[in-house]
């Protein structure tokens, strides 16, 4: 006796294997669960818990706010400080087409204006330090360079020399510095921004390269630095402000406040930063 | 939807299929949205985007010429050869696909660069400089663009009937001549899929590259470096940019699609 | 068309042994020159095992190969002599043709790859091509070709060599009954045509009675039994054809 054979089915959701289902409920829940880092806050800012302070950073300030934060952490304990960092000129475009952010600190001028003439900005920025310029060398110097001279076109023996792109605050400057120096130098790469200048300079892979005299102190023994006269050097203004779409305005007016008193001054110029009283504007 | 047959596809497969399909065309619609028609043929026009594209191309087809004359051997080896610890090889020949090409880079940048093991070598023997120049573009894109090659083609030497190579042993070739006449030929369609696939991402090869051979535009600024560099300084020419890369890489592979890779399946 | 030996030992010989997980082959076999012997048996037996180990594509474990007097494979000598340069021209199941290439690039293959050039090998070839009828079909490809094609190709393009020792495994195997029974006539004259140790494979005893002089019947990797074609009937008493 033959069996029964069932009837076909057609399809319908029953029918819709469990084992592809499944899983693409759990994909669908993870991708739903995902939220970007700024607006995992927006629950948290109404809470009574620990709230996170973004402040969107030029990479020569990273280490620096870092500290502050901590320091900003120990007196207002339900506070957390998270430093973003990245060339001034990205941050500023990212800022630009909406990434969230509580605070922005800038290498330069320019990248302000930028933000600020977008109308993203909470009130006027203000200066948070100065910087200067130096050249940063292999640990030893090792190719013996002593001044911007070492670092122009056609010079023998051949120094490879990186900077930036330009848009980059840190290339600006460097075109400064040369162009009062009355020099031409030679590069070898143009990195997206003054951390590639950095790497290249430490790996070896170029000589030397015109970064922040902050970046020479960061780095510490892997690399030498050589000053460059004050004549030729520019003064590096450090900017700060509160961007505007911030959800906790007031915590980030206070960071800010925090970052120019006598306190916050004193971790900045323990990086190797210049600053000033906050008086001034 | 009233189609005759038994061919009719499970309406899973159609919706998964549609999100497939989505998920690759509506990133496309954005940045065709995003881009700056007016001034798109002013920006492509610019010496820079010229040079890095030209750049671009010479430096992926030769990328993709390294990849294949190494490569192709190296496939062989894997599929046929009883060469010890094969897993062990074919895991390091194809490791470069699964790492991020900045670890590429930095690998390289640790092998061949200035300071690196042998780099420095070859600067003091032979004066040689890989990192920063158009031959350092190349040795990056080829890293990061091999394993895509070996594996198509080992799997295609795979199909490949052995006993044909058999065959053509008994009649009295040697080894290299059944390799050159019999399995590579037979194996064609793979391997070309394999050449294809590797200047793909050797012409859209960036993390590497940038680390390695640096950015200096006309010798080591490749199309996809300017593009990432260009998004933070002006983002329509970014815009531009990325357009242009789609253009190329989609003309290039609807190009080949059916002389090169429809082969492989044949009609009878 | 084929060369014969001037030497004073004239035999094949293969003592093969090949050890598999499932399954041990172990044959002892003498032929002399010009005698056309026919391995059958079941599927699995072995048969194309033997003309494996003989042509080179398999190496055996044990035992020894050799033709004229001349060692193709002995394990305890380590002595290991590479298919190209054995002399031995194999008809493959099925043809095996090499369907990159055309008729014609098939059948001068075995020249081309010693190094002639296409234009003498041509010149070899043309009484071999016209012998089997293949000159209309030198520019086409194999997949264009009916089974009884594909094999007179097959078998010109092992005899181009002029090989010492003929071996095909089921000739007729992919043929419908009716080629396969129009086949066995030209077989056979090709066979008795071929001045050099002969050796067929199949599993229909029918075809083994018309074209082989002596049967070896092989069941599970061993000989059982070993005897002159018309003597053989089947593969055993009680078994009847496939």
């Amino acid at each position: 006796m033959p069996h029964d054979v069932p009837p076909a089915r057609r399809a319908d959701l029953r029918s819709a294997s469990p084992r592809v289902v499944g899983p693409l409920l759990a994909l669908v829940s993870i991708g739903l669960g995902c939220t970007p880092a700024g607006s995992e806050s927006t629950a948290e800012s109404t809470s009574a818990e620990t709230s996170t302070l973004t402040v969107l950073a030029a990479t020569s300030l990273s280490d620096a706010l870092e500290a502050a934060g901590l320091a900003f952490s120990d007196a207002e304990p339900a506070i957390r400080v998270e430093v973003v960092a990245g060339s001034s000129s990205a941050t500023a475009t990212s800022i630009i087409e909406g990434a969230p952010g509580d605070v922005f600190v800038s290498a330069d001028t320019t990248q302000m204006d930028r933000v600020e003439s977008a109308g993203l900005t909470d009130s006027v920025a203000v200066q948070l330090a100065t910087n200067r310029l130096e050249i940063m060398v292999a640990s030893g110097n090792p190719l013996g360079v002593d001044d911007l001279s070492d670092l122009a076109a056609g010079r023998e023996p051949d120094v490879l020399v990186a900077t930036a792109v330009e848009g980059v605050p840190i290339r600006a400057y460097t075109d400064e510095v040369f162009d009062r120096a009355g020099i031409r130098p030679a590069y070898e790469t143009f990195e997206a921004n003054v951390g590639g200048i950095v790497t290249k300079v430490n790996t070896g892979a170029v000589d030397a390269g015109v970064v922040y005299r902050t970046d020479v102190i960061a780095a510490g023994d892997r690399v030498t630095g050589v000053p460059i006269p004050d004549s030729y050097n520019v003064v590096a203004r450090t900017e700060v402000v509160v961007l505007a779409e911030s959800k906790r305005i007031g915590i980030a007016r206070s960071f800010v406040d925090f970052l120019r008193s006598a306190d916050g001054r004193r971790i900045l110029e323990s990086f190797g930063f210049e600053t000033v009283p906050a008086s001034a504007p | 939807m009233n189609r005759r047959g038994i061919q009719r596809t499970p309406w899973p497969v159609s919706v998964l299929a549609a999100l497939a399909i989505a998920f690759f065309t509506l990133p496309l619609i954005g940045l065709l949205w995003r881009a700056p028609w007016r001034d798109l043929l002013d920006i492509l026009g610019r010496d820079q985007v010229r040079t890095a594209l030209w750049l671009s191309i010479r430096t992926s087809l030769a990328a993709a010429a390294v990849a294949t004359v190494l490569g192709v051997p190296l496939a062989w080896m894997l599929a046929r050869s009883r060469l010890p610890g094969r897993s062990a090889w074919r895991a390091l020949a194809t490791m470069s696909m699964v790492l991020p090409p900045v670890v590429g880079g930095v690998s390289l940048l640790s092998s061949f660069g200035r300071r690196g093991l042998f780099g420095r070598h070859l600067e003091d023997w032979f004066g040689v400089q890989l990192t920063f120049t158009v031959w350092g573009v190349i040795l990056a894109q080829a890293f990061v663009a091999m394993p895509f090659l070996v594996l198509a083609v080992e799997g295609a030497i795979h199909q490949v009937d052995s006993r044909l190579e058999g065959a053509a042993r008994s009649l009295g070739g040697s080894p290299w001549y059944v390799f050159r006449r019999i399995t590579i030929p037979a194996a064609r369609s793979g391997v070309a899929a394999g050449v294809v696939l590797a200047w793909a991402r050797a012409f859209g090869e960036f993390g590497a590259t940038i680390t390695f051979a640096g950015n200096y535009p006309g010798r080591t600024q490749t199309l996809s470096i300017a593009t990432y560099l260009a998004l933070d300084v002006d983002p329509d020419v970014a815009t531009a940019l990325s357009v242009l890369m789609i253009a190329v890489s989609f003309a290039v592979l609807v190009g080949l699609r059916d002389r090169w890779l429809g082969r492989t399946v044949a009609p009878t | 068309m084929a060369r014969t030996n001037g030497g004073t030992d004239v035999t094949l010989r293969a003592r093969i042994v090949v050890r598999r997980p499932n399954f041990v082959l172990d044959v002892d076999i003498e032929l002399e020159e010009n005698r056309t012997l026919a391995l059958v048996g079941p599927n699995g037996a072995g048969k194309s095992s033997v003309l494996h180990a003989l042509g080179g594509l398999v190496p055996i474990d044990d035992g020894i190969i050799s033709v004229d007097g001349r060692v193709f494979d002995d394990p305890t000598s380590s002595t290991w002599v590479d298919p190209s340069e054995r002399d031995i021209g194999v008809v493959f199941q099925g043809g095996l043709l090499f369907d990159t290439m055309t008729v014609g690039e098939n059948i001068v293959f075995g020249l081309r790859a010693r190094g002639s050039r296409r234009a003498r090998a041509v010149e070899v070839a043309r009484p071999l091509v016209e012998h089997f009828g293949l000159g209309d079909l030198l520019t086409r490809r194999p997949r264009e070709l009916s089974g009884g094609q594909i094999q007179r190709v097959a078998i010109a393009r092992a005899l181009l060599v002029r090989p010492r020792v003929l071996l095909l495994d089921e000739p007729t195997s992919t043929l419908d009954s009716a080629a396969r029974r129009e086949f066995r006539g030209e077989f056979r004259r090709i066979l008795d045509g071929f001045a050099g140790y002969r050796i067929l494979v199949t599993h229909d005893p029918g075809e083994a009675r018309a074209l082989a002089d002596r049967v070896i019947v092989l069941e599970r990797g061993r000989i059982v039994r070993d005897v002159a074609a018309r003597d053989y009937s089947g593969w055993s008493s009680d078994t009847a054809g496939e």
